[in-house]
């Protein structure tokens, strides 16, 4: 669990170290990203006085004492971030819900239309999510503000993980039923819905490894999702970073995801070692 | 040295494997050309849909129908560009490490590929087309490949080591057939059982990344790109919803052709992403 430990503290760092190397490239990226290069000379050198370039290691200082700098617009980026995870949140876990729901409920089912899994599971998050702005707006609910584009957004963010899980699950229920364990429970007359509800352990304790994945893939849909739904959130969040090259908003935001991502890889280690299956 | 009986002849598809290729390769390319030679002079913008222009034109005056394939096809193109570099690189790596035996360099790789996979690759992407704008295109599939490379190697070194490790790979070593040989001739057909299935998965990311540069609004919106198709598409529709419509079609045909890619090559039923 150590090793875990340091290995989660590196990836975490090390994504953020990577981040901030990429924005510091150049050192005017803001400026660019804006479009306003042509822009008066007085204003550009107003603006690059605006934007306060620390080293890393000031940013690493202050990420000890919970600063995690300013954006662009000087707003404090942990308010930005507080607020816009706020929001996300219940998205976020809605999301993961529906995967958890999906993945168990394919343990009951017994033939998986494999194609349209897979083909659902590896579409572009963001064709979801214009699916899903489709449906609104051919149903009339896509103005700002109706509760429908929450809940749209939530589906659409959850769709690629939710398949890929039960395409996971589908082939270890399908492994599991012809295990040795699985033919005896049938051959001494078990009820097929008893002995699938025996083997849901095995296939959680399967699946559990692809926790970490499944919350890249959430992150990713919501960056798409959220801005195409124009709801505010993390996703809003980081494009809006992105767009104007805010070096603290994208580093916060980096730290946002990488952290929750390898959250999700620990919690799966903690959950397979109490199956006393190896991490 | 005989030929292994677990390799497979021919194409289990029936089809000749010449056939399989042209499949695979050429219908980027037919897409692009047919879509080029259809390609009419701009016209008036929103011009009414016609026999010729089934879903008349756009903002520019350009066909909807044959600028959305012209964008599909190209999508495609880029994919396979970057596919083929991170093939290729990951491939060169991954028998550097293997042959190195270097266990240090190989977890180094894989905490990278860690390190790289605890954020989207779309987010590693846009960050650096964002530092970079310039030469948008090229860059995103530079960095596309740069940030997938870790991943690839690790999973194509993994197998290499794995195949080295097979009997039939070891009594060739014992009988003195050089590396290279065992590499091109041994190695790396068996390895295609798991590269091919990879390099569609890679082609697929490739296709979502061109696009989503374009979806957050980073790419121009005269460009033939399925991701600005997609905005403008989204900004149009109560007007003219066949931009949105033909957009999320051509993204479903080409999902769904790269679903039935393995079939086409003879390696499983479509189903493989879920092994």
């Amino acid at each position: 669990m150590r090793k875990e430990l340091l290995a989660a503290v590196i990836v975490v760092f090390g994504a953020h170290a990577l981040v901030y190397f990429l924005i510091n490239v150049l050192p005017d990226a803001t400026i660019i990203a804006l479009g306003i290069e042509g822009a008066k000379q007085e204003v550009l050198a107003n603006l690059q006085s605006e934007i306060v370039r620390r080293s890393y290691s000031e940013v690493v200082v202050g990420l000890a004492s919970l600063d995690f700098g300013y954006t662009i617009d000087r707003v404090p980026v942990d308010y930005e971030l507080g607020r816009a995870l706020t929001l996300s949140f219940p998205r976020i876990i809605g999301a993961f819900v529906i995967v958890c729901a999906a993945a168990l409920a394919t343990a009951y089912v017994r033939r998986v239309p494999r194609t349209l899994v897979t083909f659902l599971s590896f579409l572009p998050p963001y064709v979801s999510a214009f699916f899903a702005l489709l449906a609104l707006l051919a149903v009339g609910a896509a103005s700002p503000g109706h509760p429908a584009l929450g809940v749209l957004c939530m589906v659409a963010v959850a769709i690629s993980p939710a398949m890929l899980a039960v395409g996971q699950a589908a082939g270890i229920m399908q492994r599991n039923l012809t295990t040795e364990f699985a033919r005896t429970l049938v051959s001494i007359g078990a009820d097929e819905r008893f002995l699938r509800t025996r083997l849901l352990a095995n296939l959680v304790a399967e699946l559990v490894p692809s926790l970490e994945k499944v919350f890249v893939m959430i992150a990713a849909g919501l960056l798409f999702a959220e801005p195409i739904l124009g709801l505010p959130g993390i996703g809003t969040t980081a494009v809006r970073a992105v767009r104007r090259a805010d070096p603290d908003l994208l580093l916060g935001v980096t730290l946002v995801f990488s952290f929750s991502v390898v959250l999700a890889r620990l919690v799966a280690v903690i959950i397979r070692r109490r199956f006393g299956l190896s991490a | 040295m005989s030929k292994d009986a677990s390799q497979p002849d021919s194409n289990s598809t029936g089809y000749p494997r010449w056939q399989s290729v042209l499949g695979i390769f050429g219908v980027p390319l037919l897409l692009a050309t047919i879509a080029v030679i259809c390609l009419a002079e701009p016209e008036q913008p929103w011009a009414s849909p016609t026999l010729v222009s089934p879903l008349g034109t756009d903002e520019f005056g350009r066909d909807v129908l044959s600028t959305a394939i012209i964008a599909a096809g190209l999508s495609l193109l880029k994919g396979l560009a970057m596919m083929s570099a991170t093939l290729i690189l990951g491939l060169l790596a991954a028998e550097i490490i293997t042959l190195s035996r270097s266990s240090a360099l190989s977890e180094a790789i894989r905490m990278l590929a860690r390190v790289v996979e605890s954020i989207p690759i779309v987010l590693w992407v846009f960050i650096v087309v964002i530092v970079m704008k310039d030469h948008r295109m090229v860059v995103a599939g530079v960095a596309f490949t740069l940030v997938v490379l870790p991943s690839a190697i690790t999973i194509i070194a993994g197998e290499l080591l794995r195949l080295r490790h097979t009997p039939f790979i070891e009594a060739a070593y014992l009988l003195g057939v050089p590396e290279k040989r065992v590499l091109v001739r041994y190695i790396l057909p068996k390895a295609g059982a798991v590269l091919f299935p990879f390099a569609i998965q890679i082609l697929g990311g490739a296709v979502a990344v061109d696009g989503a540069v374009g979806v957050i609004g980073l790419g121009s919106r005269v460009d033939l790109d399925l991701g600005v198709f997609l905005i403008r598409g989204k900004e149009n529709f109560l007007l003219h919803p066949q931009i949105l419509l033909i957009a999320i079609v051509m993204y479903a045909a080409i999902y769904l052709y790269l679903i039935k890619l393995p079939r086409l090559w003879g390696r499983g039923n479509g189903a493989w992403a879920l092994r």
